[in-house]
């Protein structure tokens, strides 16, 4: 089915209903003198609902987002959302960008213009694409499956919205988070996709395993830094629920438990939040998950993860053989490993290390992201 | 200086009452997964409305309050290098002539309430058909952290916990010698408590084994058959179910905030345990938990952490047991102190073999019971004074 024409229009009630309960928040007892080391810190929450009830604009937000071309379109039994930019080409170059957990179209606010009007960006018009940013199903505007879906099932969905929905046959999938993993997927076995350009290590097969020195160091590493940052990860992948009744019902519980994550998985300086982002971009984030009540849909991924592989996002053994681009960004929450152990689970054509940014490339280093996803797509062309 | 203790009343002012309903009256419900009746995706829809609907239009708290009331409570002020700790506690004297003190330690998500149904007639064996000289002076004590004790200002751990308890014991109420009981933390604290004072505790009586040998010590013989096949049994039980603790005891901080302004959120987080810990028969969504745990009792745990506002405070105990690695025995090291274990057939932790207890402690009796599960004491009350009395009867003759 054709999509059809979407804006985001929030009901007052409802951002009223938010608010108030921002507003009587009662603050929780901190360990004294803890920071970060227990979790999302208090002082940096207390700046936050300050800004959140005396400065924020939903509405100026709003009024923002919907500048965009928002669409929803039909495909198998839910209705996916996402943004649609035509470039101004003559070529249509299809680039699919998939954002994750707990991320959403925010991210990429500011590369969507540039990497589909590179013209009016400093760029070069041959650098264009047709950019396409869906919201995962269960998160933002899209619909919520009935249960827990794996990132294989959302791929498929996502490979029909491209190819039957919008007719691309030749795309470019990107992506990061649970983007990387749909990403993957959708370069593995997606009809239409032609390459993949990944942000994160989601893809990792089973089976294929360490080797060098080099690359078990970097093994143990990825491990320790899981132990200390994975909890989130072992809560949402076996008792989603049981978490969802709180984040659901509370709107400052919901920013604490995201907001940990941008602080914990971003290359920030001296450790602060506003080195890299704007309240309105954290707020603005988190306000998608509340005002469309997706907290709890969300987070089934992690379930959804098991669904299918049994315990593996991804087949034992399997090599994504289409060309794969990849920007190592340093402080991820999955760093690359050494490129020798990536080649093992892809067809790496394109490699670039970065000195600084983190998990949320698109929004830490939006100008590297963006040169890097053009530089790929010049590539793939000259091939 | 001694310290001295002071009566204390539970009374909850009305605008917390009134303030807990709006919340209760305004929540925002999640959606949940399509096949959910075991409670596999985690706490159960149709159960928690039911549960909400029971706390916000049904619930007496001035009922439970007077409940607890019946009993005789206390607070204490006991002053360390850190801060002044003030714990809050039960304090029942037993009939007979010489009574044997108890201290008995609830764990998370539970309060001093799991034990109010035994306070009675482990004090008073001859008002429920027993022998008066078997009465006991019961002390029940809340954590640090919990209900009515006081937050410490940052975590503190069991080892620590179980001074403070000595000091109670010893110091505040005069017990020279004295006994205790426990599952789940307070086996912790209990198992500390046997550790660091033998000279004062009798006996111990355990629902939990928690401490650890260093296997890669010499005195340990080598790993049982049976130990070697509980060992993974053990991690692929945690694999399931550790995402409460693993929050916890890592970024307690980024749960706190949820939990403390969402009483939904606590009973959906708490209730899970209740679900999976207890004889819960796990058939159907709600009729077995709510047979096993009566709604009105649920509600009093519930609102026990709410009006105390201790959530967060009673989480950080994952922070600091595990900082403190006072579960983990030093080469050498084991509880001399004759010890008791009884095994609740259906608490879900696959079942501890009697060899691995018997590494860490001095077990003088082991004995499988036929029904109860992780919250003895308020799933099987009967059974578990029963058992309990008999241990310590056998321990002062």
């Amino acid at each position: 089915m054709a999509p059809e024409a979407f804006k985001i229009e929030i009901s007052q009630s409802t951002i009223s209903k938010i608010m108030e309960r921002v507003r009587a928040f009662e603050w929780p007892d901190a360990p004294e003198g803890g920071g970060w080391a227990y979790g999302t810190e208090l002082s940096t929450m207390k700046e936050l609902v300050e800004y959140w009830l005396h400065s924020y604009d939903w509405y100026r937000e709003q009024e923002a987002m919907n500048r965009l071309p928002h669409f929803k379109a039909r495909v198998r039994d839910l209705d996916i959302h996402f943004i649609h930019l035509r470039s101004n080409a003559p070529k249509r170059r299809p680039l699919i960008i998939t954002h994750g957990w707990p991320g959403s179209f925010v991210e990429f606010m500011n590369v969507m213009e540039p990497l589909a009007y590179p013209e009016k960006h400093a760029g070069s018009a041959k650098d264009a694409f047709d950019v396409i940013i869906p919201s995962l199903p269960g998160y933002g505007f899209s619909g919520k499956p009935d249960k827990p879906i794996s990132p294989r099932t959302v791929a498929g969905y996502f490979d029909e919205l491209m190819t039957k929905n919008l007719g691309y046959s030749n795309y470019i999938a990107q992506g990061g988070d649970w983007g990387s993993v749909v990403s993957g997927w959708l370069a593995y076995e997606g009809k239409g996709c032609r390459a993949a350009h990944l942000n994160m290590f989601g893809w990792r097969s089973p089976g294929v395993t360490a080797e060098s020195a080099e690359e078990k160091q970097a093994e143990k590493h990825a491990e320790m830094l899981f132990n200390l940052e994975g909890a989130y990860f072992r809560q949402q992948s076996t008792k989603p629920l049981t978490l969802s009744y709180a984040l659901m019902d509370s709107p400052v519980g919901t920013a604490a438990w995201i907001i940990e994550k941008f602080k914990g998985w971003s290359d920030l300086d001296n450790g602060k939040l506003e080195s890299i982002y704007t309240k309105d971009q954290l707020l603005t984030n988190v306000m998608i998950y509340l005002v469309t009540r997706t907290f709890g849909t969300s987070t089934w991924l992690y379930r959804g993860l098991f669904e299918d592989t049994r315990g593996a996002p991804v087949p034992p053994k399997s090599r994504i053989e289409k060309p794969v681009g990849i920007a190592r960004f340093p402080t991820d929450l999955i760093p690359f490993p050494p490129r020798t152990l990536v080649e093992r689970h892809m067809n790496v054509s394109r490699w670039t290390e970065f000195k600084r940014g983190g998990h949320f490339a698109a929004m830490e280093r939006p100008q590297d992201f963006i040169e890097d996803v053009r530089a790929f797509g010049s590539d793939l062309d000259a091939s | 200086m001694q310290a001295e203790k002071k009566p204390f009343q539970v009374a909850v002012a009305q605008s917390e009452l009134d303030d807990l309903k709006s919340r209760l009256a305004r929540v925002r419900w999640p959606n949940e997964p399509s096949d959910n009746e075991a409670w596999d995706w985690g706490t159960n829809l149709s159960y928690m409305q039911r549960l909400i609907s029971y706390w916000r239009d049904e619930f007496d708290w001035r009922k439970a309050e007077m409940e607890l009331n019946l009993f005789p409570q206390f607070t204490i002020d006991l002053p360390t290098i850190d801060e002044t700790h003030t714990i809050h506690f039960i304090h029942e004297n037993g009939s007979g002539r010489a009574p044997l003190p108890l201290i008995l330690t609830h764990g998370w998500p539970s309060t001093y309430r799991e034990f109010l149904d035994v306070v009675e007639p482990l004090a008073h064996p001859e008002r429920f058909g027993g022998n008066a000289e078997d009465g006991m002076d019961i002390i029940v004590p809340s954590l640090i952290g919990y209900g009515f004790s006081s937050k410490p200002k940052s975590p503190v751990g069991p080892a620590k916990i179980a001074e403070l308890w000595h000091r109670l014991m010893h110091d505040g109420l005069g017990y020279k010698r004295y006994a205790a009981q426990a599952g789940d933390w307070g086996s912790f604290v209990t198992s500390r408590l046997a550790l660091q004072h033998p000279e004062s505790v009798v006996a111990i009586h355990l629902t939990m084994l928690p401490l650890r040998p260093n296997l890669k010590h010499e005195s340990q013989p080598p790993v049982t058959a049976e130990e070697a096949d509980w060992i993974p049994k053990m991690k692929a039980w945690w694999a399931q179910e550790e995402g409460y603790r693993s929050i916890q005891s890592t970024k307690p901080m980024a749960l706190a905030f949820g939990l403390m302004d969402s009483p939904v959120g606590l009973a959906g987080w708490l209730a899970d345990k209740y679900w999976r810990l207890g004889d819960t028969r796990k058939d159907h969504p709600y009729t077995g938990m709510e047979q096993r745990f009566p709604m009105h009792t649920m509600c009093t745990q519930l609102s026990l952490y709410w009006f105390s506002g201790t959530i967060n405070s009673a989480n950080m105990l994952y922070k600091a047991g595990p900082a403190e690695r006072s579960a983990l025995l030093k080469p050498g090291e084991r509880v001399t102190v004759p010890t008791a274990y009884s095994d609740y057939p259906l608490d879900v932790l696959p079942p501890t073999p009697e060899s691995w207890g018997r590494r860490s402690y001095n077990i003088v009796r082991w004995r499988e019971m036929k029904a109860g599960g992780h919250f003895a004491a308020m799933e099987e009350p009967k059974a578990f004074t029963d058992d309990v009395r008999d241990f310590f009867r056998e321990i002062k003759c």
